[in-house]
């Protein structure tokens, strides 16, 4: 097939930004491949020791390349101990991950890997994902680590294996690695930076209020539209914001003395009943009136808690977690318990079959 | 400036519990020797022994008051032995972990009254108020503890050590269960996983709102798993002298050794402040300390409670250790995975049915005597059982 000249050449703004779009890609690709260079030299493999010293200064220059593409101002500004924080864990934990997998003893592979989990952890704490930093610590470091830890200890006994010594294929590894790492980062890079700023822990007041909440939804009810929030770019978007915020609020009734309690949590119960049959019968006027009902109550249990606005998303924040996987996810919920069950049944199933069969 | 006053709080409350630690150590040696019907130490004041300081004191013993300072210091100046066949990196992390782990622990308890929405304008005595996730972050801590105990045995190179930390690591991830357990029914109770808001709630309920009225069974649960988490001596299996020489710690020596011991020591008061909080209240005390009692010093007069609860945990955790036979491990195992978990679960699902129908919470304390009164007659029967079945073997 002939290609004629013209398709090449291209008119010049078009060109000028082509350009400019591959050299923001190189920047982006460069500390990858000086990464996977240094991981390469890294691995270990019967080569001798000077390799050591080159490949940890790749390490570090990919490490500073990286950080430089990195902090090109895009977000918002954060406050400097938080950036000091997200620096720290970060480093710790592409550090810790290197050293993992470059590590010839596999108990200390196990606790560099403990070290991944830990900083990992800490970047979680930073995006205000307190529950999630803690069960990973559990579940991760303080179970499955320590498990693997028990297995390795009671196995190796007397020296290294082989297979500790010396890697298999690290060339390709490495070169799979930076492919797919490298495909992430292009992908993330055309996505571009994320168009609204991002909700996080710096900007706390910027979470709508639970009135700006029902506000919103009630203005897009009267204008016709569904009272769905669709634009919204939260962490833990609700589905249906108003019943989001009807459960906060029935919860914030629980801290009221009894008499107020009951009162308080009966009227929230009856708008989100109103609401969510509005919902079904698609009747915009007792919609309204449901909200109506929840920004009354929202009202007066602000003028009882101390006036100041009730948030939507910060306050309960393992409740509204809780929220979320069993409201809105329950059926991933549910399905990932009945797998573990069915994993734990086999495990003890196979146990015993052995037991027998050695018996 | 909160940050300065964060960064304070943490001094004071570090220091002063590694001063208290060195204290409880002579308290757990009294205590010792009272159970033993000796003196125990009396002799050390505070001249530790040094000429120029016995003549600025007059010599008075001070009942034995010195006898930590010169401990500390004996420990400090000790040889830093390292034994030649251990793994010299791990060796050294391994109590730095201990520490670590066992002061951070403390991060979120709070040890006087805290700021509640009631009243907004207290100032919070706890080293990270507010934190939502509260007792799930102490729990997270104290499970990366097990790693101190399994490091330490490991890069020892010792088989006695070993076998310490490998009956540790088991111990410790098995009684993590019933704890969890235990402290799940009480965040349902209060709807909180948060540790100010639960004696905040016990508070404005007053003598009669502590929990430990509608849970004792958990409490009890608790109370044992946690003990077993600190590995204190019903429970002390990593370092039984008869069977292990010295457990995990057999090859530590010096600081070292010290700052195993000071892990030990600051688990122990972590453990009693939350027993103090999760089931009794806390800060607060009828007539003395009330939620609303404002005469001069009442904010003084809360901490002291919450300690005094606390120190009186502790104190019971000494008796034990002095009046119980230590546990077979298979015992122990058995009482983690056989007793302690099914009564968690029974619990847990009581709690729930109560919680669902908005039972009083008084029914929680029948359904909790007949759970125990029922473990204890089913185990009766069965360890019964058992022993006929060994009888017969030995006759045949």
């Amino acid at each position: 097939m002939m290609v004629s000249w013209t398709e090449f050449a291209m008119p010049e703004p078009l060109l000028a930004s082509r350009l400019l779009e591959w050299q923001r890609i190189i920047w982006i690709l460069l500390p990858l491949a000086v990464g996977m260079i240094a991981l390469w030299l890294l691995l270990p493999q019967a080569r001798p020791a000077r390799v050591l010293i080159s490949a940890l200064i790749a390490g570090v220059a990919a490490l500073i390349v990286g950080s430089l593409v990195l902090l090109r101002p895009t977000g918002p500004t954060v406050p400097w101990l938080f950036d000091a924080l997200f620096w720290i864990f970060s480093v710790i934990a592409v550090g810790a991950a290197t050293a993992m997998i470059v590590q010839r003893n596999p108990v200390y592979s196990t606790l560099w890997f403990a070290l991944v989990v830990l900083s990992t952890s800490g970047l979680f704490l930073l995006q205000s994902a307190w529950f999630l930093a803690a069960a990973t610590i559990i579940v991760y470091a303080g179970a499955i680590v320590v498990t693997f830890l028990f297995v390795i200890m009671l196995a190796q006994q007397t020296g290294l294996a082989p297979y500790d010594c010396q890697a298999r294929e690290p060339l390709l590894a490495c070169v799979a690695g930076f492919v797919l790492l490298a495909a992430l980062q292009y992908a993330l890079h055309r996505a571009g930076p994320p168009s609204a700023p991002v909700q996080s822990f710096a900007q706390p007041r910027q979470l709508p209020t639970v009135r700006q909440t029902l506000e919103e939804a009630r203005l897009r009810v009267q204008t016709g539209e569904s009272p769905d929030d669709v634009g919204k770019s939260l962490y833990l978007q609700p589905k249906q914001p108003e019943s989001f915020v009807g459960n906060i609020l029935f919860q914030l009734a629980e801290t009221l003395p009894p008499v107020e309690r009951k009162q308080e949590r009966d009227l929230c119960e009856g708008a989100n009943a109103r609401i969510s049959r509005a919902r079904l019968t698609e009747n915009r006027e007792m919609m309204v009136e449901g909200l109506d009902q929840l920004m009354a109550l929202s009202r007066r249990l602000e003028l009882r808690l101390g006036g100041t606005p009730l948030s939507g998303i910060k306050q309960p924040h393992v409740a509204s977690l809780g929220q979320s996987l069993y409201g809105d996810y329950l059926w991933a919920v549910e399905i990932a318990g009945t797998l573990l069950l069915v994993a734990t049944v086999g495990a003890v199933i196979i146990a015993l079959r052995r037991k027998e069969e050695t018996a | 400036m909160s940050l300065l006053v964060t960064f304070v709080i943490i001094v004071v409350v570090m220091t002063a519990i590694l001063g208290i630690n060195s204290y409880l150590i002579l308290l757990e040696r009294k205590t010792a020797a009272w159970i033993q019907d000796r003196v125990g130490p009396n002799r050390v004041g505070f001249d530790l022994g040094l000429p120029f300081l016995k003549r600025l004191t007059g010599g008075f013993h001070f009942w034995g008051l010195g006898q930590p300072i010169a401990d500390g210091l004996k420990f400090l100046f000790k040889e830093q032995v390292v034994p030649a066949h251990v793994d010299k990196v791990l060796y050294f992390v391994a109590p730095c972990v201990a520490v670590i782990t066992a002061l951070l622990s403390f991060a979120v308890v709070p040890f006087g009254p805290t700021p509640t929405s009631a009243n907004p304008d207290v100032f919070p005595f706890v080293i990270a108020p507010n934190i939502d996730i509260g007792i799930v972050f102490v729990f997270a801590v104290s499970s990366l503890a097990v790693y101190a105990i399994i490091l330490g045995g490991w890069a020892s190179n010792n088989k006695y050590s070993m076998i310490g930390a490998l009956r540790s690591s088991a111990q410790i991830i098995s009684y993590e269960i019933p704890l969890g357990l235990s402290i799940l029914v009480v965040a349902m109770m209060t709807g909180s996983l948060n540790l100010e808001k639960i004696v905040a709630r016990q508070a404005e309920d007053g003598f009669f709102g502590w929990n430990i009225w509608f849970q004792p069974l958990a409490w009890l649960i608790f109370f044992t798993a946690a003990l077993a988490e600190t590995n204190r001596l019903p429970f002390d299996l990593p370092e039984c002298e008869q069977e292990l020489v010295g457990g995990f710690h057999t090859e530590y020596s010096a600081i070292k050794f010290v700052m195993f011991f000071l892990g030990e020591y600051t688990h122990m008061i972590t453990v009693s402040y939350l027993t103090a909080i999760l089931f009794f209240g806390g800060w607060h005390f009828p007539f003395i300390a009330e939620g609303d009692s404002t005469y001069p010093g009442a904010t003084a007069v809360k901490i002291l409670v919450l300690a005094g609860k606390a120190a009186l945990f502790i104190f019971f955790i000494m008796v034990l250790r002095w009046s119980l036979p230590r546990f077979r491990y298979d015992q122990l195992m058995r009482l983690a995975w056989i007793v302690l978990i099914p009564l968690g679960l029974l619990n847990l699902v009581f709690a729930m049915f109560v919680r669902h129908w908005e039972l009083s919470r008084w029914w929680l304390l029948p359904i909790s005597v007949v759970l125990f009164v029922a473990a204890g007659l089913i185990g009766t029967l069965v360890s019964t059982q058992e022993k006929r079945v060994i009888g017969h073997a030995h006759q045949a």
